[in-house]
């Protein structure tokens, strides 16, 4: 069941800025990065279960575009002048199955309700505009041709939803769990189905997967990714695009080809994207930084032992580099921070799931999982004053941590409190959705920490740092305030280069 | 084998198909991790799993066969007696190779794991290919089957229900399909319930018989023994398991008993004593109270004479909860405080009430706990079989772990027949003996004299004669729509 053979090869080799060079020095066609891509994927996916629609006629359209536009190159400037414009040209990439408006691609938002939805181009919803993302996607040279699986409606930590008839697995162990919400993207990269994958995070849906499987996930700063133009936020602010990547220039890169507010956005992008590449080019030379190490829950519960001596090794690393390393906890308690966002997510999947049944019809008792079901009712029972109210206590988080980040630049702290879960574990069989989030042994025992950067908006990144000792790879997060995206990247690939990467 | 997935067969089935060459060890360990890898994770069965080393494990079992029957088949002497038979154990006992971490974050991982206790050694010995560990709440303390290292374990019949517990990994594996036989530990019921409510064979041995190391924090009470999907499979297992060790100072010594020899004698003649409630139990589900006694009603169709009559003692509750949390206290005071953050809120539950007892309130438990005993070794002069429900009701919903204090009613209350014989120390096993409305399996509990191990499993197999054991609907599991 390991197929730790088919582990991903980190770094720069063979990430996805390495495949667009290819296509556009022409040593491959994009037409033949597509075909590899899904020869892996017919190879592997029945075991991992990462990719839950595949349109390889789409796919070759979009990359025979690319290879037109590397033949209409008359000479090397010219093609270099295109590989800088579409830094991702002819780069298969898969979109995440949880909305991500694209014309070509319906998604079922990992839920057997939208899944009975039959539309011209295949099962679940249709969309007759590209999102804003999706649009900068394509214009970056990013050959779109599937989805990647996420679990219903995308509220939980590990990819098991029933709508595609079995749960994703980790690629270094098919027993454990890919992660999630954006479990799929990272089974399919860490297996080398795709050099790179669409993601997103309200709760540590990028960080979490990037942590099970070994890969580099950014989560930006709130508004510094487009939403639009179908929505102006995404769970009340909390969630938002990126990108699961093999290597920093690929997150960099993919950052600075996304980024920046769309037309009609609710609040200005709290940073630029300006100098991000040329950032993690001097990353050495940067200041060095006061990061705050916290190896332990907030409260200062002891976490899982593996993963505090792995983020205790990873400090080592950057004080090595010559950060200053401080152990310091954020004054929180995390189901302070845990339940209003459990609640205002609540709240987003009963939008979600009514906006759904206005259109499609109501869900039955069979549509959706235990879970979401318990999600949805909960929503259903907040009032708009409960909901504000949530807001303003997720808010004041912010106001919080704004004063942590006084003495520190960033916050040093595991992804997750425990090595990746054994399927099973998270899978959305709990009809109370509170409980499964906050309960005793609720997933905040799990996941204490990616949640903290979705509620104050800050950048946070997931860094891959060690294995346990069953071979699954541990990650690691930096978070930082608003705008420190850059800072992050540069810092990511400071330690890149020095090696200090890896799982 | 035509239609038959090798993973829903018995052990005793797998054998006989290595035997004649129609299947390998290697085949029926590829559709046992198949059935795993479709099935644990809605069920959760196994904690921890090592396909790669099974594969191994079964390969060298598949090299031991063709060599075996090149020379003739059935020669003893170069395939073990579960030589290539998947099965799995419960993650309370050490197994070399293997992480055993007790349900529980307060267990380090990083350890050599280089120890088999004497059931794991003689499960390796056997030939049997060792799948994994099976999930069990932490330190075995509940008769659910959830903990905060492993989540929620659920029943194949009903995945909303609790399989039980605490050995409630192992009986899920067993009736899933997920390896034929697996052992699991009983200390108050931990075996039985399991078995009952997943519809499987479950022994619960005399003390001492399948021998233990380290022995349990929780004492005297704490036994071992088989899940199987037949009888027969449980009889093979215990000619295996039960054998001295010398590291268990309790353990006895060499059972020369072959436990297939007889066992299909049947019953004619044999003096049951049929016990619907003990004389106390009041929470007896109608269902379960039916099925049981419909089952006894074929106890005497084939010859025994049964005589309704209770063993005349009162509710041990308090001496089993009291011992129990004793023992639990035990545990929780060698826990640092950070450790004890970790643990299972039921689990912290019962060591605050273990703190509370003195060690004159202690002593008392113990002498009556020898009453009682004694009582009981006089009763069985007078029967040969003591027979009730396994539990008094079928399964209840699942739950996540922290959600119910581990007090001696919340704890126990609803198994009031299968902790008495914890303390007597009497093999007891349960046998499935029907279905409720809702399709969940029943038990029925069948209590044998001190050390009468061999009669327990021979009424045992009597009843799975007329009442075969029952598989669980998993196609419902298996076949989700895409």
């Amino acid at each position: 069941m390991t197929t730790a053979s088919l582990g991903p090869t980190a770094g720069t080799m063979h990430d996805a800025i390495a495949l667009a060079a290819r296509i556009a020095n022409g040593e491959i066609t994009a037409a033949q990065a597509l075909s590899e891509t899904l020869a892996r994927i017919e190879a592997l996916n029945p075991l991992l279960n990462a990719v839950c629609h595949v349109d390889a006629a789409l796919g070759r359209r979009h990359a025979a575009a690319a290879d037109a536009a590397v033949a209409a190159c008359r000479n090397d400037s010219e093609r270099a002048a295109l590989h800088r414009q579409r830094p991702f040209l002819g780069v298969p990439l898969l979109i995440k199955d949880l909305a991500t408006a694209a014309t070509d691609l319906p998604s079922t938002m990992g839920s057997r309700y939208a899944a009975r939805i039959k539309g011209p181009l295949g099962r679940g919803l249709h969309w007759a505009v590209d999102s804003t993302l999706v649009t900068r996607h394509r214009a970056a040279g990013f050959v779109l041709f599937g989805r990647s699986t996420s679990p219903e409606m995308g509220i939980s930590p590990s990819t098991e939803a029933l709508a595609y008839g079995g749960p994703t697995r980790n690629p270094h162990n098919s027993a454990h769990s890919a992660g999630g919400s954006s479990g799929g993207a990272a089974s399919a990269l860490a297996s080398g189905m795709v050099h790179i994958a669409h993601a997103n995070d309200g709760a540590g849906s990028i960080r979490i997967p990037a942590s099970c499987c070994g890969l580099i996930g950014l989560k930006p700063s709130r508004g510094m990714m487009p939403m639009g133009p179908l929505v102006g936020e995404s769970w009340g602010g909390l969630a938002t695009d990126h990108m699961l990547t093999l290597s920093v220039r690929d997150c960099a890169a993919a950052f600075v080809a996304s980024a920046g507010a769309d037309a009609g956005a609710p609040y200005a992008a709290p940073g630029t994207t300006a100098g991000s590449l040329a950032a993690i080019e001097r990353a050495a030379a940067a200041p060095r930084l006061r990061i705050a190490l916290c190896d332990t829950f907030f409260e200062g519960d002891a976490i899982d032992g593996e993963v505090a001596a792995a983020v205790r090794r990873f400090a080592q690393r950057l004080a090595a580099l010559g950060h200053h390393i401080e152990l310091r906890r954020p004054p929180l308690d995390t189901r302070q921070v845990i339940e209003p966002l459990a609640h205002v997510v609540a709240c987003g999947t009963a939008m979600s799931l009514n906006g759904l049944a206005a259109r499609h019809g109501p869900f039955g008792d069979d549509d959706l999982e235990p879970t979401t079901r318990g999600a949805y009712e909960l929503g259903q029972r907040i009032s708009g004053a409960e909901y504000l109210a949530c807001l303003n206590q997720l808010h004041a988080i912010g106001r919080t941590m704004a004063g942590f980040f006084e003495a520190s630049d960033l916050l040093l702290t595991p992804v997750l409190a425990e090595p990746p879960a054994m399927l099973g574990r998270w899978a959305m069989h709990n009809p109370d959705f509170l409980d499964y989030r906050i309960g005793p042994n609720g997933l905040w025992r799990y996941s204490p920490f990616a949640p903290l950067a979705n509620v104050t908006g800050g950048a946070s990144i997931a860094l891959p740092a060690g294995r346990s000792s069953l071979g699954l790879p541990i990650g690691v997060m930096l978070t930082g305030q608003l705008g420190d995206d850059t800072r992050l990247l540069q810092l990511a690939a400071e330690l890149e280069g020095s090696g200090a990467l890896g799982a | 084998m035509t239609t038959t997935n090798l993973a829903d067969c018995t052990a005793t089935e797998l054998l006989a198909l290595y035997r004649s060459g129609q299947a390998s060890p290697v085949e029926a360990t590829r559709a046992v991790l198949a059935r795993i890898a479709a099935l644990n994770p809605a069920l959760l069965a196994f904690c921890h799993l090592d396909a790669d080393a099974a594969l191994a494990s079964a390969q060298a079992s598949t090299l031991r066969w063709q060599a075996a029957r090149a020379g003739g088949v059935s020669v003893g002497a170069t395939v073990g007696p579960l030589d290539g038979v998947p099965t799995s154990i419960k993650d309370l006992i050490l197994t070399r190779g293997m992480p055993t971490l007790r349900g529980s974050h307060t267990v380090e991982i990083n350890q050599p794991w280089d120890v088999d206790a004497p059931v794991a050694a003689r499960l390796r010995e056997a030939g049997a290919v060792l799948l994994g560990k099976t999930s069990t709440p932490e330190f075995g303390c509940k008769g659910e089957t959830n903990s905060p290292r492993t989540g929620i374990t659920r029943n194949p019949w009903d995945p909303s229900k609790t399989p039980g517990g605490s050995s409630g990994g192992s009986a899920a594996a067993v009736a899933a399909g997920m390896g034929p036989l697996s052992v699991g530990t009983d200390g108050a019921g931990s075996v039985r319930i399991p078995a009952s409510f997943c519809g499987n064979f479950g022994l619960k041995p005399s003390f001492g018989r399948v021998p233990a190391y380290p022995l349990s924090p929780f004492g005297s009470v704490a036994h071992l023994g088989p899940h199987t999907m037949s009888v027969r499979d449980a009889a093979l297992m215990m000619n295996v398991i039960a054998r001295p060790d010398e590291r268990d100072w309790t353990s006895l010594p060499t059972d020369l008993h072959d436990y297939q020899i007889g066992l299909d004698d049947g019953i004619r003649g044999l003096r049951v004593a049929w016990s619907p409630t003990l004389g106390y139990a009041k929470n007896v589900h109608p269902e379960v109270a039916a099925a049981c006694a419909g089952a006894v009603q074929k106890l005497a169709e084939l010859g025994a004479h049964v005589e309704a009559i209770d063993p005349g003692f009162e509710d041990p509750l308090d001496i089993t909860t009291g011992l129990w949390f004793v023992g639990a206290w035990t545990i929780w005071s060698g826990l640092d405080p950070a450790q004890q953050a970790v643990a299972d809120p039921d689990f912290a539950a019962e060591a605050q009430l273990g703190e509370r007892l003195s060690a004159l309130d202690i002593q008392r438990l113990h002498l009556r706990r020898g009453a009682l005993g004694s009582l009981m070794r006089q009763f069985m002069q007078r029967f040969d079989l003591l027979v009730t429900p396994t539990v008094a009701v079928p399964a209840f919903d699942a739950k996540a772990a922290g959600h119910a204090p581990m007090a001696p009613e919340a704890m126990l209350g609803w198994t009031p027949f299968s902790y008495p014989f914890n303390l007597t120390q009497q093999p007891a096993c349960t046998i499935p003996c029907g279905l409720t409305q809702a399709g969940l399996p029943i038990g029925l509990q069948i209590v044998g004299p001190m050390f009468g191990d061999a009669l327990v499993l021979r009424a045992a197999r009597a009843v799975e004669s007329v009442m075969p054991i029952p598989r669980p609907p998993l196609q419902r599991l298996l076949a989700v729509p895409r």
